[in-house]
Formats: structure tokens, sequence, C-alpha cells
């Protein structure tokens, strides 16, 4: 399998399903073969199975990641502190714990992360304003990089 | 004894979601043990207010990524008894089957990941992984096979896409599911194999036993099938309820300690999930299910709750052979395009579903142009949270005699057996930069 992307995060808590949003309307553009949308919802360790299975990942989700709200910033497994990664993240293993896993039972892929940092997470089922606002923009950033990485060759 | 022992574990790990251990000891008695729900108070059923009939199953899927499946099907359910629509055999057949691959890959998640790492001495998966490497493959395997059932029918397990009232959006082929039929059958004597594992290392679970009530589904009209999605309320103190009368059975209550509702019925506290499903359907098992409890060493009824986890295999025995023989009769039956059509109309109705931590209740009322005005929903963790709290006051006299560390660790066991899904359900990634 190619490029998997995924969108991350539950729909119902505002800003935390940001990376499903986007994904979702990444379905309205034209993409390369071998590209692959998925609305990964609170998938936990069953990601890594979807993982191992690819040539390459995009992980966006919501994260908080000290910047302001609404900012967007894409990054690699490498760029994390992991001693500074909190343990509850995902719903069933962390993704840390998930990607840790894959690295030990198997060879993980080159996988980038692109974060959102979130205004709000409470139950909502709407985005706030704030990152509404920014929507288009996140969505033309992530089918750039989209387009960027799957051009790259694999080492 | 002069002992005093004030330990606090802040997000026991391993557990979904956030919940802090307290105990407090004076002079070698216990002055307050009990599990506290951190978790902000949720908010999805004044969500669904207002919400048309066709739109509330996709919602309450969002509101949990392990049980997404079981959440539709409670709600399918609710809102089929408030509209009064009945779905076909070949309907039914098939959410069984979308139950059956939620239980199994959620039980493989809770066996494999989250109580293997405590009966082999480890702090997590990770170092599991390294010493049990073919062990975590084997797990990860199982747990993408639940999954491929649920996918096939429903289009993708955490977002089931397909699953509808009175019917599907889109059927599945006869030849997915008997390649799900071929997997299953090819992936039995690995989880045989867990079996034997499990019970060689048996003596690792600890011996605490305390009586309590238990509740789940129980068979209805003379049905020979362990219930999973169709059934009765029934308790272990020998009372059924039908499922519009649930409220008889949750009685929900509040806490100060916790920001999530307590139960109780006809004892100070009652257990839900695959124990109270062994305790109470044992007669129903497979007998390739009652082998593997032989062999693990668990009869019903079993009070001791950290054999939770045991009477999830077991579950996960019979679930397997059952998925294969429903795999036969809807095949047998041939896949029929049916008339999924119906007429929203003012009602009210409840459903009642057994998911991998226990039963689920969904109960709705609809006015008369099909859109929701009221909505209540009683997850298995809310019902089991009392039943913790009684364990701990009656395991805590008895363990302080043992290291700071043990008692926390044991007390920790102790709730992740339960499986408990606190938070229900966010994803929230913390990233710190280098």
């Amino acid at each position: 399998m190619g490029l998997l992307v995924v969108g991350l995060g539950n729909i119902l808590l505002q800003d935390e399903g940001v990376g499903v949003h986007v994904v979702n309307s990444l379905r309205k553009k034209p993409l390369p073969s071998g590209v692959e949308l998925m609305d990964g919802a609170t998938m936990g360790v069953d990601l890594l199975n979807d993982i191992l299975e690819s040539d390459k990942v995009i992980i966006v989700d919501s994260a908080q990641m000290g910047l302001a709200a609404g900012e967007i910033r894409t990054f690699g497994i490498s760029d994390i502190d992991e001693k500074e990664f909190p343990n509850y993240s995902l719903h069933d293993l962390s993704f840390a714990e998930t990607i840790a896993l894959g690295g030990i039972v198997s060879n993980l892929p080159p996988i980038l992360i692109i974060g959102i940092q979130p205004e709000s997470i409470e139950p909502g089922d709407e985005l706030t304003e704030n990152l509404k606002k920014n929507f288009s923009g996140y969505v033309d950033h992530v089918y750039d990089t989209i387009l960027d990485f799957n051009e790259e060759a694999i080492n | 004894m002069s002992k005093n022992i004030d330990l606090h574990v802040h997000h026991v790990t391993r557990v979904e979601g956030h919940g802090d251990v307290l105990l407090n000891v004076k002079d070698g008695k216990v002055e307050h043990v009990s599990l506290n729900i951190v978790e902000a108070p949720r908010f999805f059923e004044g969500m669904l207010k207002g919400r048309a009939h066709y739109e509330v199953r996709e919602i309450v899927s969002r509101i949990c990524g392990i049980c997404a499946c079981g959440h539709a099907l409670a709600s399918i359910r609710a809102s089929e008894a408030a509209l009064g629509v009945e779905p076909s055999e070949q309907v039914v057949d098939l959410r069984k089957m979308v139950l059956h691959g939620e239980n199994l890959s959620s039980h493989f998640l809770h066996i494999f990941f989250l109580v293997a790492p405590d009966l082999f001495g480890v702090k997590s998966v990770i170092p599991l992984a390294t010493s049990h490497t073919d062990l975590v493959v084997r797990a990860l395997k199982l747990k993408k096979l639940g999954n491929r059932v649920s996918d096939v029918i429903v289009g993708r397990h955490t977002h089931p896409i397909a699953m509808h009232i009175k019917g599907f959006t889109k059927l599945p082929e006869k030849a997915e599911l008997l390649d799900v039929q071929k997997q299953l059958r090819e992936a039995l004597p690995e989880v045989e194999d867990t079996v034997d594992l499990i019970a060689s290392i048996a003596d690792k679970i600890p011996n605490f036993i305390r009586e309590t009530e238990y509740v789940s589904l129980g068979p209805i009209d003379g049905s020979t099938e362990y219930p999973f999605y169709d059934g009765v309320i029934k308790s272990s103190e020998g009372i059924t309820y039908y499922p519009e009368d649930y409220q008889k059975v949750t009685n929900e209550f509040c806490t100060p300690a916790s920001t999530a509702k307590h139960t109780k019925h006809k004892r100070e506290s009652y257990m839900v999930g695959a124990l109270a499903r062994f305790n109470n359907n044992y007669d129903l098992l497979r007998p390739e299910a009652k082998a593997a409890a032989e062999k693990l060493g668990i009869k019903a009824p079993c009070h001791n709750p950290y054999m939770i986890t045991v009477a999830q295999l077991v579950e996960t025995i019979h679930i397997m052979h059952d998925a294969i023989e429903l795999i036969d009769k809807i095949v047998k039956r041939g896949i029929k395009q049916e008339d999924y059509s119906y007429q929203p109309k003012a009602g009210t109705g409840a459903g009642a579903v057994e998911v991998p931590r226990g039963i689920l209740f969904h109960n709705y009322t609809y006015n008369t142009s099909g859109r929701v005005e009221q909505a209540d929903c009683v997850i298995p963790t809310t019902q089991n949270l009392e039943n913790i709290d009684q364990d701990f006051r009656k395991i805590a006299p008895t363990i302080l005699d043992k290291e700071e560390e043990e008692i926390s660790l044991l007390l920790q066991m102790l709730v992740r057996a339960y499986d408990p899904c606190i938070s229900c359900s966010t994803h929230q990634l913390n990233v710190r930069f280098k």
C-alpha cells in the first residue's frame, strides 16, 4: 500500500476532531494514485496494522504542542521528546506506545505528523471559530504535504 | 499494627481514560479507598436532542473508539423500538456478526496489551514486545481479525458507516464472508494456544473473592443462544426485566468522589461484563468455550473480579465458533437485497446490547417528525464503578501488610480487570518538541 493519510480525533469534542474533518475535506481534491485517505476516528493500537501495511504515512491530528490555538506544524517521530510524551493521549495504547510497539515488532515506514493546536476540546460537534477561520488553510497545507511527501523517494 | 499509608495513583495506566486510585490508612485501619473518576461529565446525550432518527447512530458511534459498533447497535435498537421498526432475520444475523467482531477485537486488546504485562511482571506492552515478540505479533494479528469481521459488514469498525435503522446501506459479498470465516478457522489454534499459555500462568492472577450481583442480558423466549444482541435484562438475584425497564436495574446515583454516576440494584453494587455474562449464562456457552473454561480453572459462579480477563478469553473461543457457524447460516440463506425503508413516528424505546465491558443501554424519545426529544445512555463502566469501590473496601484491609508498591499494583490490577473505559472518549495528541 502506498501513502496512507489518517485523520484522527473525536468529532464530538470540538477541535479534537479537526484531523477527521481535514481528511474528509480532502476527498473532494484530485489525489495521486496510491494515496489513501482514512477517517481514523479514535483508533488506538489498531492504527499500527494500517501503518505497517503502508509505504509512508501522514497523521493529521489535534495536538497540544504549546503553540497558539489554530497553529499548524508538521514534524516527524524523531522530533518528539519521548520522555515528555504523556501516556494518556490515545484511547487504548497511547500514540507513543503504538509507534514504539511498531518499531519493536516490525520496521516502521516513514511517518509525518501534522498537528493542529486546538482551542477547545469540550463536548460539541463543531470546530471553534479560530480553527474554522483557518480550516481551508489546513486542508491546503495537508494537500501540499501529501503531494511533496508522495514524491520523496523512500531511502 | 500502626501502619499509615497515603496512596494516590494518578491516572491508572493501561486503563482507558483518567481514573485515580486513592487509599488512606491510619494506624493500620483503612480510612478511605476509592476509584475517583476525574473525567469531565459527558454531554453527548444533550448533543442528540433535536437530531433526526437517521443521524443518531452516526453521532453515538463516535462516543467510543472501541465500542463504536456497540453504541451504534444499542442506538439502532432503541430507535427501532421507539419507531416500531422490525429488522429482518438477515439483518439481525449480520448485526450479531458485527458485535462478535467488536467483542473479539476489544477482548484481545484487553487480554494481550493491558493485562498480560501484569501477568508477565512487566510495566507495559513495550517490554513484553521485546521479551515475547511472538505473543505481541499474534495479538496484533488476532485484533486485526476481530476488526476485519466488523469491517466486512459495516465498512469500518471505528466508523460503522453501513449500519442503519432497519438495515444496511451496503450488504457484504458472500466471498468476503467466506474469507472471514476461513481466517477465523485458521486463527482458532492460536487462541487455543493462548488459553494454554494463560492457564500456565494463572497462578499470577490474585485470588480475591467477593460475591456480588451480576447483571447481563439473559435468554429471551426460550432461546439457547449466549446473548450479546438480544435478550432480557437478567440479574443473578433471580430477576429479569425487559430492556425498556433498564432504569429499574441501573438506579443511577452520584457520589462525591466521582464526576461519573454510579448504579446499584438489589445489593450495594453490581457487576457487568464478561464475568457477569459467564456467571449468568454459563449453560449457554458452546462446548469448546466450556472446555477452555475448565482448562483455565474458572467455574460459574466465579466471584473473583480478577478473573474477568479469563472470562473474556473463554468468550473469545465461544465467539469465534459462533461466528463461523453464523456465516454458514447467512451464506446458506443467500444474501438478499431487502427493502429498508420505514416511516418515522413519535415514540419511546430502549435498546440493550452486550458490548465488551458489559450491558449497554440507550433510550430515546422521538417526536412526530422523528427528532430526538430525550436521550439516555448508560455505559457498562458507569455500572461497574460502585462494584470496583466495594471490591476496594473488601480487599484493602487484607493487603495492608504488603509493601506500598505491591498494594498499589494489586489495586491497579483490579481496576484494569474491569477494563474500564472512563473517557469515552478523547484522543488528544500531546507533544513536547526536543
